[in-house]
């Protein structure tokens, strides 16, 4: 996450630039056909927002469109990046456990077996246990960052002390996990709270997880360790995970990071960075994906496909006659290209901010979905007071800004008598004054008076 | 990989010989798994503790369930010292109301009465235990417990020199040492004729079972004035009534609590003619008040408590924000002011806001570098 952050901010003031040179452009050019231009890539919102400014300062007859994704920004630029090579894909995974069952123990280990190998750079328990606050999007979170490698990934690795943090890392994107390892220690058991821990894999959206009973040398009895693993599946059965099959590895991270017994310790981690390998799957990444193109987009699109315009009301359907980047003609567009696509028989007028290009049929806009919300504390520049059922701020995709009413998810008890208060995660019904293209995963913005109030993410689309 | 190929029986059970050579005596007898699981289960202890159990009484499950019973307050109290040093800033703000009314003598007859609350605090160190039932229903005890000490005063008010205020806090040691009330999901059960652990002994037993420092903070209670010296306060055509909130968990807890107290005054001078609106309405005016201080975070309750402002800041901004009285309500119609007003037309009383509290977890704590 590290390099990919780095990566981003190199990248900043290269898209402003973009922005005034197409701007200018745009208004040399005002005929048809309409020149729309855009720039993908992940995890950029400020640059995101720093794109749609200046199209309204350049007051530029285009329309700007926003990318908010794309997994190739090496394309063209990651010559300036040391370290982060693109060769292995890349996997986001987190630790959950009790606070004495040896997650950070674990996380030591893992790097420690894997820098013998030249994979990884070795963290020591302390380095990892301080988990520094950081801020993602205004929003203040306290995560510990590794970064190691196997022979078939890379990873990215976070350690958060709380339910609060791993949600607010859901939310913003700042450290998104695809997989979990739980650590249960064999002397213990499972906890009451791993119940906790396994809703939380369940909210952040992860399915895959491996478990590692740590501490095993601590227990000399083998049916204790058949005892704690087999009500390890139970639970995970009784959770909605696929507990029979789940793997589940027993080791001691204590014995890996003092380099003793081989067998529980340095093979143990070995065998959990396999089962890892195996069973995380990797995510399909935005380069695989349909191509879509707002202000921002995703896949990949070639001159002369058919394409079609999305959002307030219905779809449109045309041809992309050209793409352009930098003033060039391109024959592809690809998620991470900030490229303007020339559209045949489309006015000016016809399109407006807020909607997107894209492969017909496959996006379709919404009005209303459920999303996971965080509500900004005063101290984060949020709200001072409390909101109530039916607030009816600005939520912003892309480039676009909508009116959306918030309301409690249907069966809730007494909506009328919950409030929503700043420093609130919060499940909440969307519903939106018009349609957009909207999909599950997306990243959004609530504005009130120009001042943000919150920021989420859809998780699932109703209407 | 270690995992495990098949799927336990109970015909699996002696496969394994220990070779250990430090305890024989676990070797000649090996624990019942499927108990082991059940006492897990029933008690929530670790696997250890489940494990020494069955051991030390051959296998007899009612035994080891009563010598599990019976250990988890010393070996919690164990666990308990040995956590105490780790730094506890998380937990859960708990919330009591008396259910029905409790009236003065020269009350009854009117079919009103007085109501009270109280409003707890417990700590913990981690969020995902505050989100643990085990944990909620202990502070919900916690606060039903202050709630029923608080109801014999003189135990209470004496500690307080504050004449003039009606919610008082409860000393610790005293809500430690008393009997902790049941969960009001339990009460009905035929459980409650068991010997009742005190507060500090469950929270020793939760300490075991969740591993976790935990500590009881604070507790403050609405205590009736006695009629005989605060006659100058309240008289006989005056009800308190006690109104309450949580924010941010379930119904009894949650991330920030409110109590507010209310007197409410007969206008007329016919006894128990005045009291005859739907008593409802007062307790929704009663649950937004109490909504309105989790909500806006008010430091006084009129202009008047106002001690001093902040140089600099406009005054008022600053009472507006600040003075509960003076604030915008919750649901509308206009400040809080001019809502209880409405009110007093309603209900033909007066209505005026005597006390109130507002309790966030953690606040006040200080973060040092934290363990994950």
């Amino acid at each position: 996450m590290y390099s990919l952050r780095t990566a981003s901010f190199k990248l900043k003031p290269r898209v402003q630039s973009v922005t005034v040179q197409t701007s200018k452009r745009c208004l040399n050019s005002s005929a048809s056909p309409l020149v729309v231009s855009g720039i993908v890539f992940k995890n950029v919102k400020v640059a995101t927002l720093n794109l749609i400014t200046s199209s309204k300062v350049h007051g530029t007859s285009s329309i700007r469109f926003n990318l908010q994704r794309c997994g190739i920004i090496n394309r063209s630029y990651a010559t300036e990046s040391t370290k982060f090579k693109r060769g292995k894909p890349h996997v986001n995974i987190g630790t959950i456990g009790h606070v004495d069952h040896g997650k950070t123990t674990l996380t030591a280990a893992i790097t420690k077996c894997l820098a013998s190998k030249g994979q990884a750079q070795f963290k020591d328990y302390g380095e990892i246990d301080k988990a520094p606050e950081e801020k993602a999007r205004g929003i203040t979170i306290a995560t510990a960052h590794v970064e190691y490698e196997t022979n078939a990934r890379h990873y990215a690795h976070v350690d958060c002390p709380g339910h609060a943090d791993y949600i607010k890392n859901m939310i913003t994107g700042a450290a998104q996990m695809d997989g979990a390892i739980i650590v249960v220690s064999a002397t213990d058991g499972q906890m009451p709270q791993t119940r906790e821990h396994l809703l939380l894999a369940r909210q952040v959206g992860v399915s895959n997880l491996v478990v590692f009973i740590n501490k095993v040398d601590a227990v000399d009895d083998p049916e204790m360790l058949e005892l704690v693993e087999m009500e390890m599946r139970d639970l995970l059965t009784q959770y909605g995970f696929d507990g029979e099959n789940t793997q589940i590895i027993q080791g001691s991270a204590l014995a890996a990071l003092e380099g003793r017994d081989p067998e529980i310790g340095e093979k143990a981690i070995e065998n959990l960075m396999d089962a890892v390998d195996k069973y995380i799957p990797t995510p399909v990444r935005d380069l695989d994906k349909p191509f879509l193109m707002s202000i921002e987009g995703k896949g990949t699109i070639t001159k002369g496909a058919e394409i079609e315009i999305v959002g307030m009301g219905p779809p449109t359907k045309t041809i992309l006659t050209g793409i352009e980047m930098f003033h060039k003609e391109l024959d592809k567009g690809m998620a991470g290209d900030n490229m303007g696509a020339l559209l045949r028989g489309v006015k000016r007028e016809q399109i407006r901010r807020g909607q997107v290009i894209a492969t017909p049929g496959t996006v379709k806009s919404h009005k209303k979905f459920m999303a996971q919300l965080y509500i900004l504390t005063k101290e984060e520049g949020g709200r001072h007071t409390p909101f109530m059922q039916n607030y009816r701020p600005q939520m912003y995709f892309r480039t676009s800004d909508v009116t959306v009413t918030l309301t409690y998810p249907k069966g809730t008890e007494n909506p009328e008598e919950k409030m929503v208060m700043p420093g609130d995660n919060a499940e909440l019904e969307c519903d939106l004054v018009h349609d957009v293209a909207v999909e599950p995963g997306m990243r959004f913005t609530v504005r009130e008076g120009g001042k943000t109030v919150g920021t989420g993410v859809i998780t699932q689309i109703l209407e | 990989m270690f995992r495990a190929t098949q799927k336990f029986t109970p015909s699996y059970l002696p496969l394994y010989r220990l070779h250990s050579p430090s305890t024989a005596y676990y070797s000649t007898i090996k624990p019942n798994l499927k108990l082991l699981q059940q006492l897990r289960q029933e008690t929530q202890v670790n696997i250890s503790k489940a494990k020494e159990a069955l051991l030390k009484h051959n296998n007899d499950y009612d035994t080891a369930l009563s010598w599990i019973l019976e250990d988890a307050k010393t070996s919690g109290f164990a666990k308990a010292e040995k956590l105490k040093g780790r730094i506890a800033k998380e937990g859960l703000v708990g919330v009591a109301l008396t259910k029905g009314f409790e009236g003065r003598t020269e009350a009854k007859g009117t079919g009103m009465g007085d109501t009270r609350g109280a409003i707890v605090e417990v700590n913990c160190e981690t969020d995902f235990v505050s989100r643990n039932t085990l944990f909620q229903q202990f502070v919900t005890q916690v606060a039903s417990t202050s709630l029923l000490l608080s109801s014999d005063a003189t135990s209470i008010s004496s500690s307080s020199s504050n004449n003039s205020s009606f919610i008082h806090s409860i000393p610790l040691p005293l809500l430690q040492s008393s009997p902790l009330y049941p969960h009001p999901s339990l009460i009905t059960s035929s459980s409650t004729n068991l010997p009742l652990a005190t507060v500090q002994e469950s929270m020793m037993e939760l300490v075991g079972k969740l591993g976790e420092n935990i500590s009881l903070r604070r507790a403050d209670a609405v205590v009736l004035p006695d009629m005989n010296e605060n006659s100058n306060v309240i008289n006989d055509k005056d009800f308190i009534l006690t109104g309450g909130y949580v924010h941010g968990g379930d119904l009894f807890t949650g991330k920030i609590g409110g109590l507010v107290v209310v007197k409410l005054s007969s206008k007329t001078t016919k006894q128990g003619s005045s009291f005859t609106h739907p008593s409802e309405q007062i307790n929704k005016l009663l649950r937004n008040l109490a909504r309105q201080i989790v909500g806006f975070n008010p430091q006084y309750i009129s202009e008047n408590n106002v001690e001093a402002i902040q140089y600099g800041i406009s005054k008022d901004d600053y009472i507006k924000e600040n003075v509960l009285l003076s604030q915008d309500f919750i649901i509308g119609g206009g400040s809080v002011r001019d809502v209880l007003e409405k009110a007093e037309k309603e209900f033909g009383n007066t209505v005026e806001i005597i006390d109130f509290r507002r309790w966030e977890y953690g606040e006040g704590i200080k973060k040092s570098a934290f363990k994950i």
